[in-house]
């Protein structure tokens, strides 16, 4: 555990965005702090400029302050975000598992089905399915979760397959270890690294979907979203181009923290032999 | 006293920090005239591959050169600007490789790639005098049909065929020096005797000077004129084939003569008793299917299969890759399932156990494998991966660890050993491992699959004397699988041989090898690496076996 | 000849499987969604009409049992019938051939921009390894991989069209067609067609450029580069005979994969570029909760990405010779 922490600290990238990263969960932790009041209400004037009126982003064409919502918009693009990676990330690891280890028909089955759910085009599938569910938190994350899963099962499945293979294993099988200790004391430590790094990469693919569909205008419209913010901007972005400017930043800034966070996880978690 | 085609002098490498030593070359001297073959031979860490390397510059950034020289053509090549290295790489001094699978460009035809070879040094080389001179030398390295396999891709190809690909490649330009590193050491033991069989020709059709690396005193004895022993680093004795052989001045050349297995007295079968492990018909295919509409793939990995196996007996089960040698050892533990055909161990039929019965059969039967680094849990401590055994039939958590440490110890290990991980030990302490952690349960039958297969041959030695101590200890039933008939010839009291999936010949040691019945086992024999100079040798009165050793294997 | 032949058939055989499977997956959609599946395929559009939702229901055959149900909408999609846009009162497979073209453009565009300049970055930047290059390629590839496609189309309109007003802003042509010959309606077009592609492009690009990185650090270090090397050739040409197309070949075989995303990418940019697409079509089709246009997308959508991941497996054997079966 202290040589994880140890590699993870040796790239400044990997500092980097944790510090991004913790800052964007500071600024979601405090919302209700900082800007108490909805971020729906329309308190200030209308097309203000960043810094006029007192509102550091400026204000919306409705006089919304696009800091509040900025800050706001932060938990929702969390709550989101790890929400439907982990919901993911359990049935992407169950169908792989079930696939790497049963093998025969039921991995063919399922090798099959995840292909089909790839051939598929993840936003078209996400916008049927939000659509047609009409929208909410509950629905937009399951929707994610449905796209997102075939990755994970693959890497699930490949992992396991090729753990399962190594001659550790059989020799556990001849020691008479019953599948369940051999699953849970050989396979799991094993394959689980690359896992943990594509779910955390998942969560950064999640919020771009989630901002994707807000800015579609099926968000949540009970909360405002970052996406639903530069949605908002589009047709004003002559006149009024911090409304679209400042929740995109937040996006990417977001994002890069989080595949910061991601590919120093990664280094940390699967230290391969330096190269040059 | 001609000049030297190549002289190495005082070649000192630096490993980076973090090596476990300083130096992977320490400073070497020595030197390869024209017409002759001189074996650098050593086991892993030697540094025979590196002394390779340098000569050609192409060693890996990490590791410099800290101070010595390399002489060819009267110039020093490390201090050879680039552009006047690359004139001299395959065209004067030519380097082939070990991995032939690995060593050719995948996506590029082979005919292309040795045509590759002529263009660079010779760039006005018309297109069909190139094609011409190509399927010139294919003939020459003995490729089948060359027109049509010009434009064969690597993939297409048998090792062997590789392999001499990647020798007429070198020899495109007339090479007046051969680099060979290990080029026989991934390929079959009859493949590897046509390589060298057609290296030696080469050689001396050309007369050019080679420069061979090898691991195997038997290759060495084959085909060297001189031959430098290298050890850590570091020339530990060389000079003329013949003297270095059969008067070796160094304790350590001497080991690895010794080393070699299989070059004691013969033994005979056990005929009276029991068998404890028997095979009938036993069959078996792989079939991989190819998509919707093409006939799926079949390979026989076992066909008819008939063995017994008496009580306290080692049993030998020798063939090539592919003779489905693996496939029969795991069938025996059902770790694989069977087609067709009968296995009984004790009376019993394994094929027709259930959950329980097959437990409790193979907590009586173990197995040892091939790779000690794929086999061990990495992530688990090594004490923790040999408890695991006994505390799944019941053993109490205490107990186990126990007798874990008891069995670390009876292999040569210290009982520390237990709290350590497998990263943390060699191949060779690795391995002693696995047999401890097979042992533990106390078992009638262990199955060795190529266990000593991946090991330097020191270690190799004193793993074959573990297991013959234990053997004895334990009243052991042994069927150790091998390709190399040396190793069968050092243990086995009864060979097999197997080809294709068929068992080719069975019979007792001292039979077979007196009097090999089948074509394909008197081929086997023949081919084994260094045996007219180890027959002769053994005909003086044979050296004592090592101990089988503690902390160094 | 017979080998490739049964390699066609079985590649044909399972696509139209695919297919099939995801018109199912439409009709599941359909009747999995809460309350009346008449009322889903009638939309918005005639939700308070008794009478009309009575045709729709016999339309659709919606009392039969489901198997028939799913066997009439198979055979309907079969015969190319995608049902009926009660919205805009036009039948769902007109709409989408006639926004198919500009999707295609779009798309296709976009695809060779992304596999082409990811490879050419990626490998500009594994070649240096570690140099200032590399590192400014990498930061930016990383920035652009995490920038939300739609927020970026926004940025460069802000700055193309309306800063510096080097390029239109929306649409697809400014001029009507007749006027004009058919070269400068082209020049008009491609004008047009530059942010959106760029636009969509710069993400996948980022991910290409990333993995070529990658893939060429990686061949760098095998061994049939030490022969090369051994045999005497050049630096410059072992990279382009012996490191290029090696590295190229996982990049292309996770550019097939990505043919989904591209696509779904699509829409998005469409929708800010107001161009006038499948993409377009979609973000209309979901504003007015016009389902039967959205399921005949969805098939439509699908069956462009078998397309390109059949192009992309094409392009894949063309390149590798060992690819010689599933």
């Amino acid at each position: 555990m202290r040589d994880l922490v140890r590699t993870f600290f040796r790239r400044p990238a990997g500092i980097v965005g944790l510090v991004l990263l913790g800052l964007v969960c500071l600024m979601a932790a405090l919302a209700p702090v900082l800007y108490p009041a909805s971020p729906w209400e329309m308190t200030g004037v209308p097309f203000s400029r960043p810094g006029e009126n007192g509102m550091l982003l400026g204000a919306d064409t409705l006089g919304r302050d696009v800091a509040s919502g900025v800050v706001h918009g932060a938990r929702v693009s969390l709550l989101i975000g790890i929400a439907s990676a982990l919901a993911a990330s359990c049935i992407g690891v169950l169908l792989g598992c079930i696939a790497g280890y049963a093998g025969g028909l039921v991995d063919m089955a399922i090798v099959r089905f995840t292909e089909l759910f790839q051939t598929i085009p993840t936003f078209v599938l996400a916008i049927l399915l939000v659509a047609i569910l009409t929208p909410s938190l509950a629905t937009i994350i399951l929707a994610i979760a449905l796209v997102s899963w075939p990755p994970l099962a693959r890497l699930t499945r490949a992992q396991v397959m090729s753990i399962m293979r190594r001659e550790f294993v059989q020799a556990a099988r001849c020691q008479g270890q019953s599948t369940l200790s051999i699953v849970t004391r050989h396979v799991l430590p094993n394959a689980i690294s690359p896992i943990i790094v594509a779910g955390s990469l998942t969560v950064a693919a999640a919020i771009l979907i989630e901002a994707a569909l807000s800015f579609m205008g099926l968000g949540d419209p009970n909360f405002m979203s970052w996406g639903y913010m530069i949605g908002a901007g589009r047709t004003v972005i002559r006149q009024a181009w911090w409304m679209s400017v400042f929740p995109g930043l937040a996006i990417l800034l977001t994002v890069v923290a989080i595949n910061l966070v991601g590919e120093a996880l990664n280094d940390a978690l699967n230290p391969r032999i330096s190269r040059a | 006293m001609t000049e030297p085609l190549l002289t190495i002098e005082n070649l000192i490498l630096a490993l980076p920090q973090g090596a476990d030593r300083p130096h992977a070359v320490d400073d070497v001297s020595l030197s390869v005239a024209a017409n002759e073959i001189v074996c650098l031979v050593g086991e892993s860490g030697s540094g025979k591959s590196m002394i390779a390397h340098t000569i050609l510059g192409l060693l890996p950034a990490k590791v410099r050169v800290e101070s010595g020289a390399v002489r060819f053509g009267g110039r020093d090549l490390l201090a050879l600007p680039a552009a006047e290295m690359r004139a001299l790489r395959g065209s004067d001094i030519a380097m082939i490789f070990q991995e032939p699978q690995t060593a050719l460009n995948p996506l590029k035809r082979v005919g292309a790639q040795v045509a590759e070879a002529i263009r660079t040094h010779d760039p006005a080389a018309g297109r069909e005098a190139t094609s011409l001179r190509v399927r010139e030398l294919f003939e020459q390295v003995g490729l089948p049909d060359p027109r049509t396999l010009v434009s064969a891709y690597p993939f297409q190809l048998s090792g062997g065929q590789r392999q001499r690909v990647m020798i007429a490649m070198a020899l495109a330009n007339n090479p007046s020096l051969l680099i060979a590193d290990e080029p026989t050491t991934a390929l079959d033991v009859t493949t590897q005797r046509q390589i060298l069989d057609l290296i030696r020709s080469l050689q001396a059709a050309r007369g050019m000077g080679v420069l061979f690396i090898t691991h195997d005193i038997g290759v060495v004895a084959d085909i060297a004129d001189r031959v430098v022993v290298l050890r850590r680093g570091r020339v530990v004795e060389q000079g003329p084939a013949r003297t270095v052989l059969n008067q070796p001045r160094e304790d350590y050349t001497r080991q690895l003569l010794d080393a070699v297995p299989g070059r004691g007295t013969l033994r005979r079968a056990k005929e009276d008793a029991e068998p404890l492990l028997e095979i009938r018909g036993l069959q078996k295919t792989f079939i991989t299917r190819q998509g919707f509409f093409s006939p799926p793939r079949r390979v026989v990995a076992a066909e008819a299969l008939d063995l017994r196996l008496h009580r306290g007996e080692t049993l030998a089960v020798v063939g090539e890759s592919g003779s489905g040698k693996s496939t029969l050892a795991r069938m025996v533990l059902r770790l694989i399932e069977a087609d067709d055909g009968d296995i009984l161990f004790a009376g019993q039929s394994v094929r027709a156990m259930g959950r329980e019965a097959l437990r409790q059969f193979r907590r009586c039967a173990q197995i040892v494998f091939q790779d000690p680094y794929a086999s061990l849990d990495p992530r688990r401590k090594v004490g923790e991966s040999i408890s695991f055994g006994p505390m799944a039939h019941g053993v109490p958590r205490a107990e186990a660890e126990r007798l874990a440490r008891q069995w670390l110890e009876r292999v040569g290990l210290t009982s520390q050993a237990a709290d350590r991980f497998p990263h943390e030990f060699s191949g060779g302490q690795r391995q002693r491992i696995c047999i401890a952690r097979a042992l533990a349960l106390e078992p009638s039958l262990l199955i060795a699959d190529e266990a000593v297969s991946a090991l330097d041959v020191s270690v190799q030695a004193q793993i074959l004397a573990l297991l013959a101590e234990l053997k004895e200890e334990m009243n052991l039933s042994m069927l150790f699988i091998t390709h190399d008939l040396r190793v069968a010839r050092e243990i086995a009291d009864t060979i097999v041989v197997m080809r294709a999936g068929k068992i080719v010949e069975q019979n007792g040691a001292e039979a077979l090898f007196a009097a090999p019945r089948s074509d394909y086992a008197r081929s086997l024999l023949a081919a084994v690496p260094g045996k007219d100079f180890f027959e002769r040798a053994s005909a003086r009165p044979a050296a004592s076996m090592p101990a089988s050793g503690a902390q160094s294997g | 000849m017979m080998h490739a032949l049964r390699l066609l058939l079985g590649r044909v055989t399972g696509i139209a499987f695919a297919i099939l499977a995801i018109a199912t997956i439409n009709f599941v959609l359909v009747h999995s969604a809460p309350g009346d599946p008449a009322l889903v395929i009638a939309g918005q559009s005639g939700a308070t009409d008794a009478k009309f939702i009575e045709q729709v229901r016999a339309d659709y055959g919606l009392d039969r049992p489901y198997l028939v149900q799913l066997g009439t909408y198979l055979g309907k999609v079969v015969q190319l019938d995608l049902g009926y846009s009660y919205r805009q009162r036009r039948a769902v497979s007109e709409l989408i051939l006639e926004r198919l073209g500009p999707t295609l453009l779009l798309t296709l565009s976009a695809f060779v921009l992304s596999l082409v300049g990811g490879v050419l970055f990626g490998a500009l930047a594994g070649r240096r390894h570690g140099s200032w290059s590399d590192l400014t390629i990498s930061m930016m590839a990383l920035l652009f991989y995490a920038t939300p496609v739609f927020w970026l189309g926004l940025m460069l309109v802000l700055v193309f069209s309306i800063q510096l007003e080097w390029l239109p802003a929306f649409g697809y042509s400014n001029m009507r067609s007749g006027t004009f010959g058919t070269f400068d309606q082209a020049v008009d077009v491609a004008r047009h067609l530059v942010l959106p592609a760029v636009t969509l492009s710069a993400i996948y690009m980022a991910v290409y450029t990333r993995l070529m990185r990658s893939s060429l650090i990686e061949v760098q270090h095998e061994d049939h580069v030490r022969t090369a090397r051994a045999k005497g050739l050049t630096e410059a040409a072992i990279l382009r005979h012996h490191m290029l197309r090696n590295a190229a070949v996982p990049v292309i075989t996770f550019a097939g994969l990505q043919a989904g995303a591209l696509i779904g990418g699509a829409v998005v940019v469409e929708t800010v570029f107001a161009w006038p697409g499948l993409g377009r079509l979609t973000f209309e089709a979901v504003t007015a909760r016009d389902y039967p246009v959205l399921l005949g997308l969805f098939l439509v959508t699908s069956i462009l990405v078998i397309a390109v991941n059949l192009l992309t497996d094409l392009l894949h054997r063309l390149i590798d010779p060992r690819v010689v079966t599933r």
